[in-house]
């Protein structure tokens, strides 16, 4: 059976976050001032 | 726990708490049960979850009748007077800028009655520390301003996100245009390509946010605010991003009873998911993910996944052959 060490497998050159990441904080549009992301986190 | 007198009084009276209970079933049993949120739990029974159009549709038409929700909540601050015990039946959802109410809470569709201040805007920007982003959420949603309270918003717009998602071709949004907030404006937000930002408000801006997940794009995008080019990139899909974490801790397990659970997953809709479930089946087990990498080399829709594949054959499997039939010897627990 072989195995690859996964750190050696490419990622893709669009990296996507996990449902409700976020990388920085909003300036104040409309995920911060609804229901899209606090839906997935209440 | 400090109780108070009143408190104290209540909790030991137990008529007392259940005329609360009462009044909270009440409320509950008329907001809901009243001709127009019947008439929106009938209109979405009979729409498919995925028709993003018609589920709008009757979003808007709800959002029409603004009076309900002035009545809900005229309704809500009489029951509050009365018994200061009382907590409406209806989840609240919150953030630092806004408090709102989730009047409806279905599937297809969720809307919120909100408030935010300008105190609580201000203070974001005061506290914030790093970079600050403009959000596309993927999803459509329609915003009726009840009081705007002089609220200027700006404007945005990105390339259409879509299945084909990449990094490249979604590099910058632009800015369209700024203006203040009439009474009673509605504003659609198409956010595969489309945002808005308060950039300020006077006073309190009340609003009723509709927003359905029904078509919505396969991630959600982040610009930096100054630069305008892409900060970064999330899943709109909550059972995607559970599937890939699913997957993972297979691995870790080294559960290579798995491997049809898994193979199955790669037929997921969105392209991140997809590669990475070859990546965890790669590390579990190399020569049962084979196949699956070379159908993905071939024909997978998205060309970064295609890319990534054609250079992880190249890199660990120039000259192998397939090692597929050897799953019938794998236990099925």
């Amino acid at each position: 059976m072989k195995k690859i060490d996964i750190k050696k497998l490419p990622e893709l050159k669009t990296s996507v976050g996990i449902h409700g990441s976020i990388k920085q904080k909003e300036v104040g549009g409309a995920g911060c001032m609804g229901v899209i992301f606090m839906i997935a986190i209440a | 726990m400090l109780v108070g007198e009143m408190l104290g009084r209540w909790l030991k009276d137990e008529p007392a708490q259940g005329a609360t209970k009462e009044a909270i079933e009440s409320f509950g049993k008329r907001f809901r049960g009243s001709g127009a949120m019947a008439e929106v739990a009938r209109e979405l029974e009979s729409l498919g979850a995925d028709d993003a159009e018609g589920i709008m549709a009757v979003a808007e038409r709800l959002l029409d009748r603004s009076e309900i929700f002035g009545a809900a909540m005229l309704d809500m601050v009489r029951a509050a007077a009365a018994d200061p015990y009382f907590r409406p039946p209806l989840r609240r959802v919150h953030s630092q800028v806004h408090l709102g109410l989730l009047l409806i809470d279905n599937p297809k569709l969720s809307i919120l009655l909100a408030l935010t201040t300008p105190d609580a805007l201000a203070e974001k920007r005061r506290s914030r520390n790093g970079p600050a982003s403009i959000t596309f959420s993927g999803q459509r949603s329609i915003f009726r301003f009840l009081k705007p309270g002089g609220a200027v918003v700006s404007f945005w717009e990105a390339p259409p996100i879509a299945e084909g998602f990449t990094a490249e071709a979604n590099a910058r949004c632009r800015k369209t245009g700024e203006r203040r907030i009439a009474d009673g404006e509605t504003i659609r937000v198409d956010g595969r390509s489309q945002s808005f930002v308060i950039e300020h408000a006077v006073s309190d801006m009340v609003y009723v946010q509709a927003v359905t997940t029904a078509g919505a794009a396969p991630v959600s995008v982040e610009y930096d605010a100054d630069s305008s080019s892409l900060a970064g990139a999330s899943s709109t899909d909550e059972i995607g991003s559970r599937i890939q974490m699913m997957v993972s801790l297979l691995r870790l397990l080294d559960r290579r009873d798995a491997a049809p659970v898994i193979r199955k997953c790669l037929a997921s809709p969105h392209f991140y998911v997809r590669w990475h479930v070859m990546r965890e089946f790669l590390a579990l087990d190399a020569d049962l993910a084979l196949p699956s990498l070379r159908e993905m080399a071939e024909s997978d829709p998205h060309p970064e996944v295609r890319a990534a594949a054609t250079q992880t054959l190249a890199a660990f499997f120039s000259g192998e052959q397939d090692a597929s039939n050897r799953e019938d010897d794998l236990c099925r627990a």
